[in-house]
């Protein structure tokens, strides 16, 4: 393999697993995750016990896939995590989805603060690669049309 | 808590210093701790009798961690060394075990050590994203970073505070760094408070927590009797309680599984709350009896949120009252006068949580010179891990016994 080709270093310690990542591809892909069939109360990400009335049945259970901005970041303090080396600034926020979950989501195509309120929605796009070089891709917003 | 029997006494504790090389192996800084620590006491190795490290995860990944740091001290093989791994605050939960080791009546003499080592990062890269649920499965490549800036600028945003209230923090704690032999900070210029109060990365630079490499802690506790048998003159009497919310910092809103966290969201500090609650009737004390506050503070702002769930100022009001000079001396409550994450760094688990309570040990002794608040008789130490989804409060006092 050449390594030359890849953007950023390759870390010893690595936070991603693949096969960790792929149990969890409905979360990362499409924002599932749960709703407690006996009380109701919905989750981000997904559980297998719902922490207000502590049954086990638990649904899978689709979040909204738009929602507006609580409070948005730029991230450009110079030490991105690993894989993301290659990333300038990130716009990174706190969304209330339009069912009441909140998500903490990069906002793709967007480098300024956002004001509370702005409203986004779901998009798929890439991550980072990782230490297989493999490309990761997963959930960001973007502002709405 | 009510079964507890023994009150709990710090023997002694020490801190490494700083500027190890990079190819430091961490069973040097323990070991470095711990004699440290040790020579301090007429005791020997094989008086410790159980105890408790916290490791950064992060950087360690060899199995029977405990057992390892155990063989590496040459403590007695019937010396318990249980590893815990609870991020930032991991120092505050092993001395969790070890405080309930000996308060239990089980044992009289106990172990606290911490360790992060720069195997491979420093100490900042060190925070990639392995603590939060959707970080890990989902790859969003988040840090505390992102979750601390989110959390300042909704405080902000909520309570009607602009940088100033973080400016003033920072000041004071850089004020402090250098009156305090071991800062980062000791010794070097200070900032201007325009540099500090700027509004621009450089300005959020000056606000932060510093980094300070691989660190090692040792903590030494005994029982109420061995105090006495060890003829202890002022000894210092510690309690400690924690609380835990939901690693996913979008379960910080209104969360739903539990009534107390309810009304709160990442601008408010609900598990501060509640361990505060709990130490403070273990202490039989009250927020207005606390002479000296030692809280986690990789920006100012997070400081001014544990203030407020420490209960020593009201709930939103934290930047007015550092506004007014309260946490420098004189003030109602001298806080961080050490410097905090401004003097000490973000070592996570190597220091973080340690090094509060030592500060704090420091006041009670009345052996902070320069920066000592007089007559202190009670300090309280505070560290959160994974951007406050749990936290430590523990409670130091004089004249306990």
């Amino acid at each position: 393999m050449n390594f030359d080709n890849l953007y950023g270093p390759i870390p010893k310690v690595e936070t991603h697993n693949t096969v960790r990542a792929f149990k969890e591809k409905d979360g990362r892909y499409r924002l599932i995750g749960s709703q407690c069939a006996d009380c109701g109360q919905i989750w981000f990400p997904r559980r297998f016990i719902c922490p207000k009335c502590h049954n086990q049945n638990l649904q899978p259970y689709a979040c909204a896939q738009e929602g507006e901005i609580v409070v948005s970041w730029v991230d450009n303090m110079g030490f991105p995590t690993i894989g993301y080396e290659d990333i300038d600034d990130r716009l990174i926020a706190m969304i209330r989805l339009d069912d009441g979950i909140h998500i903490i989501a990069e906002i793709a195509e967007c480098k300024r603060v956002l004001p509370k309120g702005t409203r986004v929605q779901l998009v798929i796009r890439q991550q980072k690669r990782d230490d297989t070089g493999n490309l990761v891709y997963g959930y960001k917003f973007k502002i709405s049309e | 808590m009510e079964k507890k029997t023994k009150k709990v006494v710090v023997l002694s504790f020490a801190i490494t210093d700083r500027g190890y090389p990079y190819d430091t192996p961490w069973r040097k800084i323990t070991v470095d701790a711990f004699t440290k620590c040790l020579g301090q006491t007429r005791l020997r190795v094989e008086d410790i009798e159980c105890g408790s490290v916290a490791y950064n995860e992060r950087t360690i990944s060899e199995a029977a961690l405990g057992t390892q740091v155990a063989d590496c001290l040459g403590l007695p093989m019937k010396c318990s060394m249980t590893p815990v791994s609870h991020a930032c605050c991991g120092g505050g939960m092993a001395l969790y075990n070890v405080w309930h080791y000996i308060a239990s009546g089980r044992y009289d003499v106990g172990l606290v050590m911490t360790m992060q080592c720069s195997d491979l990062f420093d100490s900042m890269e060190a925070m990639n994203p392995i603590g939060n649920h959707s970080d890990y499965d989902y790859m969003l490549g988040f840090s505390h970073v992102e979750y601390s800036y989110l959390r300042d600028y909704l405080y902000r945003e909520k309570y009607g505070y602009d940088v100033t209230p973080s400016a003033k923090w920072s000041q004071i704690c850089h004020k402090f760094a250098r009156l305090t032999p071991g800062a980062t900070e000791y010794g070097k210029d200070m900032p201007s408070y325009a540099d500090l109060s700027a509004v621009s990365d450089e300005g959020e630079r000056a606000r932060s927590a510093t980094a300070r490499g691989s660190t090692a802690t040792a903590t030494i506790l005994v029982s109420e009797e061995k105090a006495r048998e060890l003829g202890i003159v002022d000894p210092i009497t510690c309690y400690v309680s924690y609380a835990f919310r939901p690693p996913y910092i979008g379960n910080h809103f209104f969360y739903a599984g539990d009534p107390s966290y309810v009304p709160f969201d990442i601008a408010e500090q609900p598990a501060i709350m509640e361990a505060a609650k709990e130490v403070y009737r273990d202490a039989k004390i009250t927020p207005e009896d606390i002479d000296v506050a030692l809280v986690h503070d990789l920006s100012g702002f997070e400081g001014i949120m544990s203030l407020e769930g420490l209960g020593i100022c009201p709930i939103g009001q934290g930047g007015n009252f550092v506004l007014a000079g309260n946490t420098d001396l004189g003030g109602k409550c001298p806080t961080n006068t050490h410097g905090g994450g401004i003097a000490y760094g973000h070592t996570s688990v190597g220091s973080d949580f340690q090094i509060n309570m030592f500060e704090g040990i420091l006041q009670l002794q009345g052996k902070a010179y320069g920066r000592q608040v007089e007559g202190a008789k009670v300090a309280v130490a505070q560290a959160y891990g994974t951007h406050h989804s749990l936290d430590i409060v523990s409670v130091l006092k004089k004249g306990d016994l």
